[in-house]
């Protein structure tokens, strides 16, 4: 555009008067280049397309963890949740009543976890070992 | 016509004053289609946009500015 307005200018000055072409120049060049402007803040600049796409993943990403972290704790901090782990998992006990563990300065263990199924609670569901000896492989390990 | 308007020429300018204005016109429209192909060939090639694309608008841009 510079080489095309040096070219005309000179005809223009010619065809008429050096203020003329002067003037026409300048509003000219003053049109040409509000529209290039207004065409150029458009465009993306090279690469930079790549790096919003990435800036807004990450955001999402974060904003997802964000979530995410928020309905963990509010879950794990709601009032009426399992607060014990015997609200989580079935415990199984067999109390003894008449049993005085005053007289003890030990307790137990056990070292194994029974899983109830048919081959271990062959009864099904409701059955109830009276003593631990009924209930396979919970044979207490004593701490001294 | 937003120029002429602006310039605020006589009636009396020479005629050869507007044979080189439609002189410019025409070579100011002929550049204004081919930074248009430019910026159209710029964005189609937008996502895959190599060092030879790259070179070879850059030259064009500088050509025509």
């Amino acid at each position: 555009m510079s080489k095309l307005h040096s070219e005309f200018y000179k005809k223009f000055k010619k065809a008429t008067l050096a203020l003329d072409a002067a003037k026409f120049m300048q509003v000219d060049s003053y049109i040409h280049n509000t529209l290039r402007n207004a065409m150029q803040q458009e465009l993306p600049f090279i690469g930079e397309y790549k790096l919003i796409i990435k800036t807004r993943i990450l955001r999402e990403i974060n904003a997802l963890i964000t979530i995410v972290g928020i309905a963990i704790v509010s879950i794990s901090c709601f009032p009426n949740g399992a607060e014990y782990i015997d609200e989580l998992d079935i415990v199984y006990t067999n109390y003894d009543d008449s049993y005085n563990f005053k007289n003890k300065s030990t307790f137990a263990v056990p070292d194994k976890i029974t899983k109830i199924d048919r081959e271990n609670f062959p009864d099904g569901p409701g059955f109830e070992p009276e003593s631990k000896e009924d209930s396979l492989d919970t044979i207490p390990t004593i701490i001294q | 016509m937003l120029i002429d308007a602006y310039m605020g020429l006589p009636e009396s300018v020479p005629p050869l004053f507007w044979t080189v204005d439609a002189g410019y016109e025409t070579e100011r429209q002929a550049l204004g289609r081919d930074r248009i192909k430019i910026i159209n060939d710029y964005l189609q090639g937008y996502d895959s946009i190599d060092e030879v694309e790259a070179d070879q608008l850059a030259s064009l841009s500088m050509k025509i500015t």
